[in-house]
């Protein structure tokens, strides 16, 4: 606090102290008491190397992975909202749908921190499934009866058919 | 003491439970509606004399209407609507006692003047009919109520009992009564014998005969132009010789004198030229007066010592005369009223001293076009200072009345022209150049196709009124001098009008927003078209035209002189003024017509006359050369349906072919009623929803038209519905229902047709409604021909109606939306909103593939009429006729106006007001918890502002 103080007005006027770390040399000092700065050796054997892949593996598995792990989850959540419209279903219906759209849009970030030789099954599984949760989702709506599947949704953008003929009439009109 | 503060307790809780209770928000009556009551014009009058401080004039009209108005004001005190086919024969009035005999004398009724309730009725309903020509009354002085018909003689007393009835008819062998004189106790009734041609002569005393006679009477003897004058004499006008036949009933003969011997003539004796005498001529004696009216007017005496017959004043006007006379004490003045249709002048003539009394004559100027006065009821007062004073009620052709003050002004008028409509129709105008160009925006964002342009062009639209209402403020705070009421009326943006076209030539043009009297026109010629089916209609059209709209009215000439043909009449529909450069009379006669529209706009109107040819009106309007255009004419009399194409010949004339015709069984079936669909109509869905979510298409033909008939054979009563294709003359659908008649026209709306039976077995009224459907596949989804092949699927529905239904009507609203109610007009004058939904027909099972069946939104068979689905409350219609309906400016209502002897004009929400804010808004508490908000907000942000530099500090 002291030292930035100083700074502020150092142009200015005479320091009264200060304290200067920008020149000392770090690595002729001694390392604390306990720590010691050492190269590990044979970092890079064989076995450890592959311990390191199959790690790798197993943790984009695991990313790729999570969104069908939520599945059984979104369905449970799905029995238990119901198929009437609520805020609550509706709510849940756009949850379901957010993320794995959000999912598929964002996936080649995802596909870039894939590691290892199965990177294209694990993309394969990990589109599969949000897709799977996509799906989930809309026979969610379809449930709900928001999905405009139906002529009878559409019926309000009939077009208003042109008539040909012009007609009148009626009883006569007479003037007596 | 403290029993008095106890009963005053007592009172004012018992007061306090006597409120009004109305069927809506008390504050809400009369916010969204207006209601004009009319009596109609004028056929008997009396001044009430019995209230000293709030005088009364009593009224009977024309259509059998009873009423009691404010001498002050005109304004509605009671008023009674008898019965329409029974019309009131005469009205007898004195002190307490209101005396009406209607139905050529079968119905005598009491009323009570002050309040019109009916206190006695007697009917003789159950006797033997016969054709009364002649009917007279008197309320004689020992309070009997004298009734003389031609064959019938009766006493009732006053408490309401028949106390004589005398059959005159068998007692005098055949001999007709054509007049009575009553002179308190002793009665002289003439009779007329055609077989041996003589007048025979009775005097009664208490209905007991005194004496009788026989005088011959001559050859070209008149009942309706003898006069008993003076209990003694009879004066019988003859108009083929223009002669005076008298004779003193102790003659047996007439005596003759001819109008030139008696310095009368020349005069012009016509159809209506008569003599007559008043009531108070016969109560001055010994002298004699009656009055001989033809083109001039003169009061004659009668000589009782030698049947002489002398002229004491004659009157003659070329214009408009009427006389007429009261009497004060011994004093009998006759008025004379003349009217050249701008100012109006009464004199008076004192008859007993035989000269004009300067000092009361008036003369007053008249505001409108009324025609001539037509009847005219005086009362004669004594003044504070023992000058005469007097007041009239005049009645005019138009049908109104007014009361003339001796003062010389017009206290008031009532104008009871609307009582008789004969047609009326909606229209909307826009008042001001910028009002017109938003509403034509409005009008295009209504009909755009692209949702962006629409609400494009609404925003527009909403920032041209907003400029308007700016301008229209700064013109109130710049100018406030020429701030009025009608320039503050100008500034609504779309004003829509009813137009009503009186049985008596009278057109009103009334605000329907507010009820104002916009303009009136009244036009003696114009009379509506008569049709077996209809009653009477007029052709009402605003056609647009270019730079402004034209008003036009089509109907029938009542005067051959004025116009052989028909009576065009063009004007503005904001102003009321004729419109330069149309015909006033056309030279055929119309039998039907079609309107001619150009993007959605009436742009012209093509009348088809009588030896069908067409004629387009406006004549500068040209048809485009490849219009289809059709037309059908029903004749009732011969029960022939006939339609016919017209092409275009390349120039204004027209190629005729008649194209099919439906001959109904003339012997058998009669045409009653007839409907046409509304052209103007606003689809929205073109399809139903069933329960499994398809579709079952509507069958929206726009060309359809509805025939019920009716049998002839009088003993099997039935109804036959015809829907017919007015192009085509295709037959769609028919139906027949055994022992029914039917009275209301039917509705024929969207795809589907409503229409009302009388069930004659179970003697109950029925409401059945068809739908039409094209199926679950559209036949051609961008173009409609009637000649199309279209296979229509008919469902429908039978409810039990629990009422007597008058009329009906469906709502509209401008883009149809808003779902549709049924408008049901009863006989007690109340107006049902009835959900359409309730009356539809269920769907067949085997259309929905739905496990369950189609949900019914009425499962009972009656119609569910609560009376919370009243529109009018406690204003009812009197004689409803018709209920028409307009769409507003909001899609959620529609403008309902409702016609009888009354005008009734509503707002209808069919699904309530889903776009309006409630009137209970609560724009305080929204516009406060907002500045509040706002407050917060601003001292929330400076806090923070000032914690956060706290916070960098610490």
């Amino acid at each position: 606090m002291s030292s930035s103080k100083s700074r502020h007005s150092g142009s200015s006027r005479k320091h009264k102290w200060c304290l200067d770390y920008s020149n000392r040399n770090y690595s002729s000092l001694p390392s604390p008491p306990g720590c010691k700065t050492v190269v590990i050796e044979g970092s890079s054997s064989d076995q450890p190397q592959e311990q390191n892949r199959n790690l790798l593996t197993k943790q984009s598995w695991n990313a790729a992975l999570a969104p069908m792990y939520q599945v059984p989850m979104n369905l449970l959540l799905m029995y238990m909202t119901g198929s009437t419209i609520s805020i609550y279903g509706l709510m849940m219906v756009g949850i379901l749908m957010y993320r794995p759209i959000s999912a598929l849009l964002t996936s080649k970030d995802f596909y870039k921190q894939l590691r290892g030789d199965q990177k294209l099954l694990q993309m394969f599984v990990y589109l599969l499934a949000n897709i799977v949760s996509l799906l989930l989702g809309l026979y969610k709506c379809e449930m709900l009866g928001i999905l405009p599947i139906y002529a009878s949704d559409w019926i309000k953008f009939g077009i208003e058919r042109e008539v040909l003929e012009i007609v009148g009439g009626g009883p006569i009109l007479t003037s007596v | 003491m403290e029993l008095s503060v106890l009963r005053y307790h007592t009172l004012c809780f018992i007061i306090f439970l006597f409120t009004g209770v109305w069927a809506l928000y008390e504050e809400d009556i009369g916010k969204f509606d207006w209601h004009i009551r009319s009596i109609g014009p004028m056929k008997f009058s009396f001044f009430d004399q019995t209230h000293h401080t709030n005088r009364r004039v009593i009224i009977s009209s024309e259509l059998s209407v009873l009423a009691s108005v404010t001498l002050r004001s005109g304004d509605l005190v009671w008023r009674r609507s008898l019965e329409e086919y029974r019309p009131i024969d005469t009205v007898l009035y004195r002190e307490s006692t209101l005396i009406t005999v209607s139905d050529n004398g079968k119905v005598v009724r009491r009323w009570d003047p002050e309040s019109g309730h009916l206190q006695w009725e007697m009917s003789s309903e159950g006797e033997y009919e016969t054709n009364e020509s002649y009917i007279n009354a008197y309320l004689n002085e020992t309070n009997k109520i004298i009734l003389l018909t031609s064959t019938k003689l009766k006493y009732y007393s006053v408490g309401g009992h028949l106390l004589i009835h005398k059959d005159l008819n068998m007692e005098m062998d055949g001999a007709v009564a054509f007049k009575m004189s009553v002179l308190k106790s002793s009665i002289i009734l003439l009779l007329y014998n055609s077989n041996s041609k003589s007048v025979n002569w009775v005097s009664m005393l208490n209905s007991k005969v005194q004496e009788n006679g026989i005088i011959q009477a001559f050859d070209n003897f008149r009942e309706e132009h003898c006069l008993l004058v003076g209990m003694r004499s009879i004066v019988c006008l003859d108009k083929q010789t223009a002669k005076f036949y008298v004779a003193t009933l102790e003659q047996s003969e007439f005596i003759v004198y001819t109008l030139i011997d008696l310095h009368i003539g020349p005069i012009d004796l016509t159809e209506e030229s008569c003599i007559q005498i008043s009531d108070h001529f016969s109560k001055v004696t010994p002298r004699f007066y009656f009055i001989l009216s033809a083109n001039r007017q003169f009061i004659l005496e009668l000589e009782f010592s030698d049947n002489s017959i002398r002229i004491v004043q004659s009157f003659s006007s070329d214009n408009s005369l009427l006389l007429f006379d009261d009497i004060l004490e011994n004093n009998i003045i006759v008025f004379s009223l003349t009217s050249d249709f701008t100012n109006l002048s009464v004199r008076c003539y004192d008859l007993y001293n035989e000269a004009y009394i300067d000092s009361l004559e008036i003369t007053l100027a008249m505001n409108r076009f009324s025609g001539s006065p037509v009847r005219a009821v005086p009362y004669l007062f004594y003044k504070k200072g023992q000058s005469i004073g007097y007041r009239i009620i005049v009645s005019f052709q138009d049908g109104s009345f007014s009361l003339i003050q001796q003062t010389g002004r017009i206290s008031w008028t009532r104008d009871e022209a609307l009582s008789d409509i004969v047609s009326a129709k909606f229209i909307t105008l826009s008042t001001t150049e910028e009002n017109t160009i938003y509403s034509s925006v409005l009008l295009d964002s209504a009909t755009s196709t692209n949702p962006v342009e629409g609400f494009y062009r609404m925003i527009y639209s909403q920032a041209i009124y907003v400029r308007d209402r700016i301008l229209h403020i700064k013109q109130i705070i710049l100018e406030p001098s020429i701030y009025n009421e009608t320039l503050h009326e100008a500034i609504q943006p779309v004003q829509s009008a009813a137009i009503f076209v009186t049985r008596l030539g009278k057109v009103y043009c009334i605000d329907s927003k507010s009820g104002l009297f916009l303009w009136n026109l009244y036009l003696p010629h114009l009379t509506g078209y008569l049709s077996s089916i209809y009653e009477d209609t007029c052709i009402i059209k605003l056609i647009n035209t270019s730079p402004e709209s034209a008003l036009v009215i089509l109907g029938h000439s009542n005067s051959p002189d004025y116009c052989n043909g028909t009576v065009s009449i063009v004007v503005n529909p904001l102003t009321g003024e004729y419109m330069p450069n149309y015909p006033s009379c056309l030279s055929y006669n119309i039998s039907q017509s079609v309107q001619l529209e150009e993007d959605g706009k009436v742009v012209a109107i093509a009348l088809l006359d009588s030896d069908n040819t067409i004629h387009i009106f406006p004549d500068t309007y040209s048809l485009q050369p490849d219009t289809r255009l059709f037309m059908y004419t029903a004749d009732a009399q011969t029960g022939e349906i006939t339609g016919h194409h017209f092409s275009t010949n390349g120039d204004d004339t027209f190629k005729h072919v008649p194209t099919w015709s439906f001959i109904l069984p003339r012997l058998r079936e009669e045409l009653v009623l007839f409907s046409v669909k509304n052209s103007a109509e606003s689809i929205y869905a073109n399809a139903r929803v069933l329960s499994d979510r398809s579709v079952l298409y509507k069958y929206l033909n726009p060309h359809l038209t509805v025939l019920i008939t009716e049998s002839r054979n009088e003993r099997k009563p039935c109804v036959y519905l015809y829907v017919l294709d007015g192009v085509s003359g295709r037959l769609i659908h028919q139906l027949y229902h055994s022992n029914a008649r039917s009275t209301v026209p039917p509705i024929l709306a969207e795809n589907w047709i409503a229409y009302q039976i009388i069930n004659l077995k179970e003697k109950r009224q029925e409401f059945i409604m068809l739908e039409m459907y094209e199926g679950k596949t559209v036949n051609n989804a961008s173009t409609w021909t009637s000649f199309a092949n279209i296979n229509v699927l008919v469902l429908s529905r039978s409810f039990i109606l629990p009422g007597d239904l008058y009329t009906m009507t469906v709502t509209s609203t401008n883009r149809g939306i808003t779902p549709k109610d049924i408008i049901l007009g009863f006989g007690n004058g109340q107006l049902f909103s009835l959900p359409k939904s309730f009356v539809e027909p269920k769907i067949p099972h085997e259309l929905s593939k739905s496990p369950s069946p189609e949900p019914a939104k009425s499962p009972t068979p009656k119609i569910p009429l609560s009376y919370q689905r009243v529109i009018n409350y406690n204003k009812s219609i009197d004689r409803l006729r018709e209920i028409l309906v307009a769409p507003a400016e909001l899609e959620s209502t529609c403008s309902v106006l409702a016609y009888g002897i009354d005008i009734f004009h509503t707002q209808s929400s069919p699904s309530k007001s889903f776009d309006k804010l409630a009137e209970d808004f609560g724009y305080t508490l929204i516009i406060g918890v907002l500045a509040v908000f706002l407050v917060f907000s601003l001292v929330g942000s400076s806090i923070s502002v000032y914690r956060k530099t706290n916070q960098n500090w610490c």
